[in-house]
């Protein structure tokens, strides 16, 4: 059971009260020449055997502990300046709160535009574009999948640290008949950690460890190249993430440098989709007790792949499925593997609506959160069956 | 002699642009481009600059007037027509680009009407708008321009 404050609970729920006020404004989002609105809610039910996943899962009646709700707009100055914002709600589990967030407020200048290329800068609070989803991961509606494959790290709880940044963007993009390519670079400013991704990281049990010090997340950048094929029948990819998290405090100085590198490759048919990802996280540490006289380096490289497949049986029904690999230290390929494997399908009965129902096979520990399994050992393999049901506008 | 009016002048002139750069005078027997009279065109509207319009990427024109895009829904006959044979794209693979340009706030998606009609009266009375429509047989212009001056029921289109 997730607890959250009061004042967290009631500006939850005015979130999913205000998507549900402007339900009745059908259509996709709701436009206007100068502004454009939007908003989202999902709430999901999760069933599981050998462990917990976002809530209590295991539990006899499953978990209802799963929902995200969030609204948004544009607003557009000019062609060339907009200003752009989402609040954002979701309840994972103990993993997270249900408390409101500024999912990203930025303003858009677009200092270039001709009619083969743009190129602009976005300051504010920005979403990394890493991989095909990783923009807009926490929306059920342009997820692959309920759950994402452990290419975008869930269950590390790094999630929330490469997931947006407080920065500066530079984009632009150039096209041609046969192609459009697309370079977005973020640099993120130095900034807290707060405690809940830390208590995510450390699994919920080693929060004392990390009290009584500061925690950074220090000049996070990233960079995406992806270019279009034949209008998107071919989609690639090159993602980085690179940023130093350090712990400072009296006695301590831990700085862990990580480095993520992803491959992403999409082929696009009428009924049949392929999408291969892959990511390489390499990170080195350094541990220093001065007052002991200790001091620690070392590092590890980590891999995931996943393969999905989908397949469009008509415009409403969806059909997937995906093998997901992940090696969480190349060194010691045995002990830390683990895999997924995932069915599933999907019904769109109108552009607002979207059910999802899936089944996942898991062996392997590394997928599995934390901090929904606290003070129990995490078996070894688990079953997960997830629906979820989402409305937008 | 032929006398051509500045708005035929512009449409012969946007038809021989069409051919010279690569968009196909008539890329389906089916649907076919239709703009404001508003519009002041790019002076290379290939593929690549159609695509990147629909695709939400191209937000306004070389003149500055931001650009309108106004769409069927998804599955609608004439937009899947369209989706493949002027974008080369799928319908599904669309919807995806806007769902991404709606969730970051980096672009706006088109509006979405449901009727071709309401698409032509649209595209005829918002400045910057462009659309397709119906193509008549016989008709080989790749762009048709529509404005005030048009009739409310263009005689050179089907609804």
């Amino acid at each position: 059971m997730t607890i959250r404050s009061p004042r967290q609970s009631i500006i939850a729920h005015a979130i999913v009260l205000l998507t549900s006020c402007v339900l009745p404004l059908q259509g996709h989002a709701h436009d206007h020449e100068d502004y454009t609105l939007h908003g989202f809610v999902s709430q999901a039910f999760m069933y599981s055997k050998g462990n917990n996943y976002f809530g209590e899962s295991t539990e006899g009646g499953g978990s209802w502990d799963f929902y995200e709700a969030g609204i948004g707009g544009q607003y557009r100055f000019s062609p060339a300046f907009s200003l752009s914002g989402q609040l954002y709600a979701r309840d994972a589990g103990r993993g997270d709160d249900g408390s409101v967030r500024v999912d990203y407020l930025y303003a858009d200048a677009r200092f270039f535009q001709s009619t083969q290329s743009a190129a602009g800068a976005r300051v504010g609070r920005i979403r990394n574009p890493f991989g095909l989803y990783n923009a807009t991961r926490d929306i059920f509606f342009t997820r692959p999948s309920i759950v994402l494959p452990q290419f975008y790290y869930e269950g590390y709880g790094i999630r929330e640290l490469f997931f947006s940044v407080d920065g500066a963007q530079l984009y632009s993009y150039w096209e041609n008949d046969w192609q459009s390519t697309t370079l977005d670079l973020t640099l993120g400013r130095t900034d807290e950690i707060d405690s809940t991704t830390l208590n995510n990281i450390s699994g919920g049990g080693s929060q004392s460890f990390l009290s009584g010090g500061d925690t950074e997340l220090r000049r996070p950048l990233s960079a995406k190249l992806s270019t279009d094929l034949m209008g998107g029948s071919w989609r690639l990819a090159l993602s980085l993430f690179d940023g130093m998290l350090t712990f400072n405090s009296n006695a301590i100085l831990a700085q862990i440098d990580t480095t993520m590198t992803g491959l992403s490759i999409q082929h696009n048919r009428e009924r049949l989709s392929y999408t291969l990802e892959y990511s390489l996280l390499s990170t080195d540490f350094l541990f220093s007790a001065p007052a002991f006289g200790a001091t620690s380096t070392g590092g590890s490289k980590g891999e995931s792949a996943y393969l999905q497949v989908d397949f469009r049986q008509n415009s409403e029904l969806t059909w997937y499925g995906r093998i997901d690999h992940q090696i969480g230290d190349r060194t010691r390929p045995n002990e830390t593997d683990s895999t997924v494997a995932t069915l599933g399908g999907r019904w769109a009965p109108t552009p607002n609506w979207l059910f999802a129902a899936e089944l996942h096979g898991v062996r392997g520990t590394a997928p599995v959160p934390r901090v929904d399994n606290p003070n129990t050992q995490i078996a070894e393999r688990s079953e997960l069956f997830v629906m979820m049901a989402g409305y937008r506008f | 002699m032929i006398v051509l009016t500045a708005r035929r002048k512009a449409c012969v002139a946007i038809f021989a642009l069409g051919v010279l750069l690569g968009l196909p005078a008539r890329a389906s027997d089916e649907v076919q481009l239709i703009v404001n009279e508003s519009v002041s065109m790019p002076a290379s509207f290939s593929a690549g600059v159609l695509r990147s319009v629909f695709y939400g990427r191209m937000q306004a024109w070389p003149d500055g007037t931001p650009v309108r895009v106004f769409v069927l829904p998804e599955s609608h006959p004439l937009h899947k027509e369209f989706c493949i044979s002027y974008l080369k794209t799928f319908p599904y693979v669309l919807r995806k680009q806007w769902d991404q340009l709606t969730f970051t706030g980096t672009g706006v998606a088109p509006e979405e009407v449901a009727t071709t009609y309401q698409l032509y009266q649209k595209v005829r009375s918002t400045p910057g708008a462009i659309g397709y429509a119906n193509r008549l047989p016989g008709n080989e212009n790749p762009i048709k321009i529509v404005g005030a001056a048009s009739l409310p029921t263009d005689q050179t289109l089907r609804f």
